[in-house]
């Protein structure tokens, strides 16, 4: 979420202190990854609504191109099924650090976000969604 | 019973993240121009995919907003500890953390976002979500002197 605030020069004092609890899914829950939570943040951001007649089309197809771009590339979006640990433990988030899963799972996951929510937020004209 | 802020909001509506997170930025006195925008997508789960609620999600940023961190080297234990606490207590009440769960419905389509908006899920579930959602969040946030977590 910073680094595509960083990017499009969003400077806010919410950022990113509003993402700090989804870490390992949902604070460790290892539901949905953290970085595929912030890649939906920073659309909402670029393309979301302030006022609830706005549309949030634009935003919804970005989301979900992104989630099924993440997923093929990354297999899954879960933590746990990334990870194949379980970070809701003390126990579980020493293995995690003792292990390299951070650097060969994690990084990744957030490489590979950061790149697809760039390129599709920064995308001039979109293809019209099917739906 | 009075439906609480969020749920006045959800009324007018705001979608499920929007709804909370702006409720419980109201109700502290947060005014920032990325609120509600930042919880657009959480609805239907994530942009309609059915994963967590976005009352969900919206709760889980508003504790970052209260007890996150802004630098790296700060502590986020506080912001965590309330999260997991949060996520027990709303899926004591509503029995899942899941959208397509929840609502018994897949909101991926055009055709299961009408036939929700034509059910009574809207009213009967994601309402209640929120309601729920914003109470317990707002307890938690507010709460003077957390017991010391365990973990």
């Amino acid at each position: 979420l910073l680094a595509v605030c960083q990017e499009l020069g969003i400077e806010n004092e919410v950022i990113p202190r509003v993402a700090t609890a989804f870490g390992g899914g949902i604070a460790g829950r290892g539901d949905v990854c953290g970085t595929v939570v912030g890649s939906t943040m920073a659309i909402g951001l670029r393309y979301g609504r302030e006022e609830s007649w706005q549309p949030r089309d634009k935003a919804y197809a970005l989301t979900q191109e992104f989630c099924q771009r993440f997923e093929e590339e990354m297999g899954t979006l879960s933590c746990r099924e990334l990870t194949g640990m379980d970070l809701s433990t003390p126990e579980g988030q020493k293995a995690f650090y003792a292990s390299d899963v951070p650097i060969r799972v994690c990084l990744r996951a957030g490489g590979t976000a950061f790149r697809l929510v760039m390129e599709l937020i920064e995308r001039p004209d979109p293809p019209a969604a099917d739906d | 019973m009075e439906p609480n802020r969020a749920q006045q909001l959800a009324a007018q509506g705001y979608s499920s993240g929007r709804a909370v997170l702006l409720a419980v930025c109201q109700e502290l006195g947060i005014e920032n121009e990325a609120i509600p925008k930042i919880a657009t997508a959480f609805a239907g789960g994530i942009g309609g995919r059915g994963d967590v609620c976005g009352s969900v999600v919206g709760s889980v940023m508003a504790i970052g907003l209260r007890h996150g961190q802004q630098e790296p080297w700060q502590q986020c234990d506080k912001a965590y500890a309330l999260a997991q606490e949060f996520c027990r207590r709303f899926e004591q009440e509503m029995g899942s953390l899941c959208c397509r769960e929840l609502t018994g419905m897949d909101l991926s389509t055009p055709e299961g976002r009408k036939a929700h908006m034509s059910s009574d899920v809207p009213i009967r579930v994601c309402l209640r979500a929120i309601g729920t959602a914003f109470d317990v969040v707002m307890e938690l946030i507010e709460r003077p002197d957390p017991p010391a977590a365990d973990d």
